[in-house]
């Protein structure tokens, strides 16, 4: 199981999962869609990739599920809902503090582009 | 252009491909998603590419297999084929007859079995060797022995793993010894009979 002081280095799927739901509970779709909002089209998860891996993030405790409930902008359909849990937000806080570190050291080194794929 | 219905279907199929215990939670679920990103297509390009199909239908299919690469990682696959242990050691146990049965069929020489076998199994001549038959036989029998080991051992080792211990299916281990024993005589018998060969005695055989 993955836990808060290990600070283990987390799949991009994972990772990119995390931060959507970071946001609010969101359904399978809806992950989907804020992924590669998130990432400005440049991340596309398919159903195996996301399904697997919220498989795994939920025996790790990272998220749970919410009720089924309609989601309104689409259609009457009931539809799970995923959200972070606790540990699934220290785990997202741990693997930013690590990017961030990571980024400060390459700063450091002059090694950053002066353009980034993403803008930050 | 695809009609909106069939790649549903099939997709529905796919997802019947998956290990049981994920299809129930997550089945449903990765219908709807398929359904949802076929549905924003349709507002958007008015049709379902087939780019876009592939794409999904090569990436389910490659999240199934992961599932059951993990399953087989944790030994369920194990546990579905053989659903106990007393069948497990069973199967063990019958995986180790014919080549049992065709070896004290050959030592003892018991007629008219050890002819016909014979017969069946070997090039008429004067140096009798075995034919396709007899070699295909041969091969299946000793395929058979590992299989059985595994077969057997395998409740043992997850007794063992739960924190059982090793002798919590004596029987188990007893055939997976057993059958263990066997093909060690086997391969050393093999490596005896065949090392002058190997070592580049004249006239070997």
């Amino acid at each position: 199981m993955i836990t808060g002081n290990k600070k283990p280095s987390l799949t991009p799927a994972v990772f990119h999962i995390l931060l959507a739901l970071s946001n609010g509970e969101l359904h399978g779709y809806g992950i989907m869609k804020q992924v590669e909002a998130d990432s400005q089209g440049k991340v596309k998860m398919g159903a195996g990739t996301l399904y697997g891996s919220l498989k795994r993030m939920l025996d790790a405790r990272l998220v749970k599920e919410s009720d089924k409930r309609i989601d309104s902008e689409m259609d009457d359909e009931r539809r799970i809902y995923y959200q972070l849990t606790p540990l699934g937000a220290e785990v997202l806080a741990n693997e930013l503090e690590r990017y961030n570190s990571i980024v400060t050291l390459a700063r450091g080194l002059n090694l950053l582009p002066k353009n980034f794929a993403y803008d930050v | 252009m695809f009609e909106q219905k069939t790649p549903r279907i099939f997709y529905k199929k796919l997802v019947a491909f998956y290990p049981q215990a994920f299809r129930e939670q997550f089945g449903k679920s990765m219908e709807q998603t398929f359904n949802d990103l076929c549905n924003e297509r349709k507002q958007q390009a008015k049709q379902t590419s087939f780019s876009f199909l592939l794409w999904m239908f090569i990436e389910t299919f490659a999240g199934i297999l992961k599932e059951h690469l993990i399953q087989i990682k944790r030994g369920a696959t194990m546990e579905n084929i053989i659903p106990n242990q007393k069948m497990a050691a069973i199967i063990g146990f019958l995986s180790a007859m014919p080549l049992a049965l065709l070896l004290l069929i050959e030592i003892s020489g018991i007629e008219p079995l050890h002819g016909f076998l014979v017969t069946l199994t070997t090039e008429a001549g004067s140096n009798p060797r075995l034919n396709g038959f007899g070699k295909t036989l041969m091969l299946g029998t000793l395929l058979l022995l590992p299989l059985g080991f595994i077969i057997s051992f395998v409740p043992v080792v997850r007794n063992a793993r739960t924190g059982d211990g090793f002798t919590a299916n004596p029987v188990n281990l007893l055939i997976a010894v057993a059958l263990f024993i066997f093909i060690a005589i086997l391969i050393i018998t093999f490596v005896i009979d065949q090392y002058p060969c190997w070592i580049g005695v004249p006239n070997c055989d």
